[in-house]
């Protein structure tokens, strides 16, 4: 055999091997591959959620009070997200229902109405919520050796708000500082599978407390909470990243 | 002479060699003490502070005990007081009124009774202890005074020999407030002020009251002296915790100059002096909100809303999702 032939038969060789998707097996009782020889039922994912937060507030008003009062600089939230995995779509992966809180507040010193900057704190906190279709596709990180999962989300967001000044709710006119928004949201992102590091410890795991996969996570993720155009409502909605730890059991 | 005749000469003498006095019957302090009326409620029972010493009559500080007398008959109950625990006062040398005697006497009755009074300012080391119950009076109160006195009950027979003591009160006495702060500022706000200071060197600090009057003169106030103790009377716009190094005035007049100062306070609720006056005017402020109703905004007024708990709420969803997810987690593994 040829130096060449032979050299095109060992990279053809060693390709097949690193890029093999996983030994599929099956005896009386299933299926079953090298990777996960047992798995247990897999119904739910939790995510710890972290990230940029600064609402779009001056969107369609006469002026930026925001900017002017809270300056360009960054807001952070913390969240948390339940999704039920409720179908498995063969092939690619799964899609249920999700339902996501998190706080996230934007505080600065109030301005004084004759120049100058006050000693006197004003603020906005808001609790952004939202429940949308969550549709994650982990066939990638199932049949492949790539730990990757990227997923999609749609739905619908709400958000409480609350302006204080000196810690007190707000009011101007008799109006409380106080309400809420909604509107449509999305969010894309992907998901890394810790488990592909130690596949030991994440078999473990799910034997011990059920715990399926855990993953990093990066999202890009766009709520518009103006009531859908309505123009009745402050604009608490963001597009902004967020990062965080996802868990399925 | 016999062996039991020996024995009790001997025993006599050993007796006769401790203090000349035998003690027989018994006498124990109750448990609850009863102060003056309108003492605040979180003060320690055993505790003398600056307030107690000076309140006047018919209000003025006491110490009600409740005295337990077991196998007495006829005696006499006298209680003396020892200063910082210098010494005992069951002997009868150390109770004697001689020059550089430590004990001197708050109470004394003829015939023991159950209920005994001991006024405050009769126990607070005083000048003219030597005369006996009755002698303190407010001068005794004196402001940097501190420390600990404990207290003999003791009952007489009618030779007037010490035959009880009971187990000895330790009391302790703090009439002095905590350092004043230092390095005043005051920020302005809305109808409100914000005073900052530097902690002082000492560190018995339980709060800061934040006093404000309306100035006259240069930065003055009638009632606000720096350096001195604020009245009793004078009330505070402001509190601030133990380690706080601002506050805020609140209830205050826009555009009226304030003078303001702040003090310390103790555990004993003893006022410290005031730190130096500094002062502003209180002025409207532009909030956020109203920025955005002035830029055209119609958000408000929203019948739900959530308060200052807010990331407590969040918390304890979380909790309760995580807590759901896993016992239906759980249910479905059990069903399998």
């Amino acid at each position: 055999m040829k130096p060449v032939a032979l050299f095109a038969l060992l990279c053809a060789g060693a390709l097949t091997s690193a890029t093999a998707p996983a030994q599929e097996r099956s005896d009386e009782l299933g299926r079953f591959d090298r990777h996960r020889l047992s798995e247990s039922p897999q119904e739910v994912a939790v995510e710890f959620r972290f990230g940029r937060y600064v609402p779009n507030a001056d969107e369609g008003l006469n002026g930026t009070p925001y900017l002017d009062t809270f300056g360009s600089g960054n807001r952070y939230y913390g969240g948390l997200e339940l999704d039920w995995q409720l179908l498995r779509i063969p092939y690619l992966g799964s899609f249920g229902p999700g339902f996501g809180i998190g706080y996230t507040k934007s505080s600065a010193k109030a301005l004084l109405e004759s120049g100058g900057v006050s000693a006197q704190e004003t603020a906005l906190e808001i609790l952004p919520m939202y429940v949308v279709g969550v549709l994650r596709a982990d066939v990638v990180a199932r049949e492949t050796p790539i730990p990757l999962v990227p997923y999609a989300k749609l739905g619908l967001g709400f958000a409480f708000w609350r302006a204080s000044d000196a810690g007190e709710g707000a009011n101007v006119d008799g109006v409380d500082g106080h309400g809420h928004s909604y509107g449509p949201q999305f969010a894309l992102g992907g998901m890394l599978l810790l488990d592909a590091f130690d596949p030991t410890d994440a078999r473990t795991a799910d034997a011990n407390i059920g715990l399926n996969h855990s993953y990093l996570f990066a999202e890009w993720y766009v709520s518009k909470l103006d009531g859908f155009g309505a123009g009745d409502q402050l604009q608490v909605g963001t597009n902004t990243w967020v990062l965080g730890l996802a868990f399925e059991f | 002479m016999t062996f039991r005749a020996l024995l009790f000469f001997v025993t006599a003498l050993v007796v006769a060699a401790l203090s000349g006095e035998a003690i027989a019957q018994t006498v124990t302090i109750g448990p609850n003490i009863t102060r003056r009326d309108g003492r605040p409620s979180g003060l320690s029972l055993t505790a003398i502070s600056y307030a107690d010493c000076i309140a006047p009559a018919p209000n003025e500080d006491k110490f009600e005990v409740v005295v337990t007398l077991t196998g007495v008959t006829t005696q006499g109950l006298q209680v003396w007081a020892a200063k910082d625990g210098s010494q005992s006062c069951t002997s009868a040398d150390s109770r004697a009124t001689l020059i550089g005697s430590q004990c001197w006497l708050v109470y004394s009755e003829n015939v023991a009774t159950n209920d005994v009074t001991l006024r405050t300012q009769d126990i607070v080391p005083h000048a003219n202890s030597a005369a006996g119950p009755g002698s303190g009076t407010a001068e005794a109160c004196s402001v940097g005074t501190s420390g600990n006195v404990t207290l003999f009950f003791i009952l007489f027979d009618g030779d007037s020999q010490a035959s009880a003591a009971a187990t000895p009160l330790a009391l302790t006495y703090d009439l002095e407030g905590p350092a004043a702060p230092t390095e005043l500022g005051l920020g302005v706000g809305d109808t409100r002020l914000f005073p900052t200071w530097e902690v002082s060197a000492a560190n018995d600090e339980q709060g800061y009251r934040i006093y404000c009057e309306p100035a006259t003169g240069d930065c003055t106030a009638a009632n606000l002296v720096a350096g001195e103790i604020p009245a009793s009377t004078l009330s505070e716009k402001g509190t601030g915790g133990p380690s706080a190094t601002s506050g805020e005035a609140s209830g205050l007049t826009n555009n009226q100059t304030y003078a303001c100062a702040v003090a310390a306070y103790d555990e004993l609720e003893n006022v410290g002096p005031l730190s130096e006056l500094v002062c502003a005017q209180p002025e409207p402020v532009e909030g956020y909100f109203k920025g955005y109703r002035e830029a055209g905004g119609q958000g408000g007024g929203g019948y739900c809303a959530f308060g200052r708990s807010g990331p407590e709420a969040l918390a304890a969803l979380a909790a309760g999702l995580a807590a759901l997810a896993f016992a239906r987690r759980r249910r479905s593994g059990a069903r399998r």
